[in-house]
């Protein structure tokens, strides 16, 4: 097989969120660190990569400030490491995003054949920008995948729906791999010392020649009206002592014992 | 305004939907439906054909809003339409409502933070949670004949082993407020009273228990008669999914939002109350 590359995308998100009262705007707070499901498929990638002639070229759509959070990747295995970073992007809903990572992986990452990512983001949820990404580059999409058994021609990959369904895929392709794939990426030792000299690439929109109408707020379709959060009214009776009590007089009625 | 509701099985949502007096047809990915006014030819299994049979529909029809299940192969299909056509997709709703003409979806996040989210598209898109099967009746379905896809082949599909928190009639539900120490008696305790355990996601991602038994968005629903949920926090994404006829919930923090939906609310701390539970057990079965 040719030298191809792999595309992982990976989403940078903050470790605790809150909500601005005043602003209803989303405040995030605490350090920032990698959506967990894209570690999981970061290492799907690189399993692929030791079995393949292929390299991994890290997306990731984020602010400059996490430049060096994701140097880290190269430690992990990546060979190149993309941060897309401009304040026009801000705002961008999951159509506006995957537009945008559509660009980049055409206009920089040339022999990709395979994208790779987690289902879907601990803070968002949507899991949308999977398929929309795949749309936009006109390659098949297959989510909740949680093995890949072979990656040449095609890739092979079983993924549960209503049952577990085993699935040839014409590449290029995108797919999004569920928490049972592996236990995710860890420090690699040659990549460790590979890593000291390589350095995080960054683009902006312009870079890219993105329109300006595309990306951010003026690219998205869908609109946030408002945030809020869920507040407890218990109105209930708070049981604060000899609880166990209570339980075990229902469990007597319900259960084994 | 027309709306289409595309489902596999799962339609339940459309209870949610009648109420916004919509004129509503029905697709689904099941050929063997009886609920739909347009069905494939095939079981639809991919999201390039689930593309191509909403396409289909869209040639002779035209609808304001396209309402999604969140069965799998749904929501794929839903996200690949949107990006093939710049069609804007609301997600993963929990409630649908009208506000001054516009369809405005009730998403959750995280930390029971809630957005709402419009399309401003035409048709607007939205993905909204479906947990169950209605009859709707619906006769002489008009069947779309659909192309084999090229570039995606099933191989093959096995049933999937019923996980056992689907039909366990206890559950103990396992969230991050129990500590690492107490979980052995955590398990001893569901085992001596038959229960099966379950948990929250972060549980599941910390390890502490296997992927299999996360309860929720991204795990499995549950339908127990006895529901105890031990530390946890009542995040919307975890207790959406657990359809129980009582549950316990035992929890340190007295404003957890886990008790707004208990029916037994224990606010004390785990350990001591396990602990005396398993005394209780141990001196009944002696």
């Amino acid at each position: 097989m040719a030298q191809t590359d792999i595309v992982v995308n990976v989403k940078v998100v903050p470790e605790k969120i809150s909500i601005d009262k005043e602003t209803c705007r989303v405040k995030r707070e605490g350090n920032s660190i990698f959506n967990p499901l894209d570690l999981v498929a970061f290492e799907e990638a690189v399993k692929l990569k030791k079995a393949s002639n292929a390299s991994i070229s890290v997306i990731s759509m984020a602010p400059l400030k996490e430049k060096d959070l994701l140097k880290n990747l190269f430690k992990y295995g990546a060979n190149r490491v993309i941060l897309l970073s401009d304040k026009n992007f801000a705002g961008s809903d999951t159509f506006a995003t995957s537009f945008v990572l559509k660009e980049a992986i055409i206009k920089l990452v040339h022999n990709f054949n395979l994208i790779i990512q987690g289902d879907f983001s601990l803070d968002g949820s949507t899991g949308n920008v999977g398929g929309e990404l795949a749309a936009l580059l006109n390659i098949p999409f297959i989510s909740n995948v949680f093995s890949i058994e072979s990656y040449s021609k095609k890739i092979i990959v079983k993924r549960t729906s209503e049952k577990i369904e085993t699935f040839a895929v014409d590449l290029p392709a995108l797919i999004s791999v569920r928490r049972e794939a592996n236990k995710g990426a860890v420090v690699n030792l040659f990549s460790l010392v590979e890593s000291l000299d390589k350095e995080v690439e960054v683009y902006t929109s312009e870079m890219l020649n993105l329109p300006e109408e595309k990306v951010g707020l003026k690219g998205s379709l869908t609109e946030v009206l408002n945030v809020f959060q869920d507040s407890p009214v218990f109105e209930g009776n708070l049981i604060t002592s000899d609880g166990e009590k209570t339980i075990f007089d229902f469990l007597k009625k319900v259960s084994n014992i | 305004m027309k709306a289409l509701l595309v489902f596999k099985r799962n339609n339940s949502f459309s209870k949610e939907v009648w109420s916004l007096d919509l004129e509503n047809y029905f697709a689904s990915f099941d050929p063997t439906s009886r609920s739909a006014n347009f069905l494939p030819d095939k079981e639809i299994i991919d999201s390039t054909t689930g593309v191509d049979f909403i396409s289909r529909i869209m040639e002779n029809n035209k609808f304001d809003i396209i309402i999604f299940s969140d069965e799998l192969i749904v929501k794929e299909t839903a996200s690949y339409f949107a990006g093939k056509y710049n069609f804007g997709l609301i997600a993963h709703s929990k409630e649908i409502l009208f506000k001054e003409d516009n369809i405005i979806g009730i998403v959750p996040g995280w930390n029971n933070v809630n957005a709402e989210v419009t399309s401003n598209s035409n048709p607007e898109l939205l993905i909204l949670k479906s947990r169950s099967i209605v009859n709707l009746s619906l006769n002489n379905p008009c069947v779309i004949y659909l192309k084999e896809p090229t570039k995606v082949k099933l191989l093959s599909n096995e049933k999937i082993v019923e996980n056992p928190l689907k039909s366990a009639k206890i559950i103990v539900g396992v969230g991050r407020g129990v500590e690492r120490n107490v979980l052995p008696r955590v398990l001893e305790f569901a085992r001596l009273i038959g229960a099966e355990v379950g948990c929250t996601r972060p549980v599941g991602d910390a390890g502490l228990l296997p992927p299999d038994k996360v309860i929720g968005d991204s795990g499995v629903d549950v339908s127990p008669d006895v529901y105890i949920a031990l530390g946890i926090s009542g995040a919307i994404q975890h207790i959406e999914s657990v359809n129980a006829n009582y549950t316990i919930a035992i929890n340190s923090d007295a404003h957890a939002r886990i008790f707004q939906k208990s029916n037994l609310s224990i606010n004390q701390k785990i350990e001591e109350v396990i602990d005396k539970l398993l005394v209780l057990i141990s001196i009944h079965l002696n």
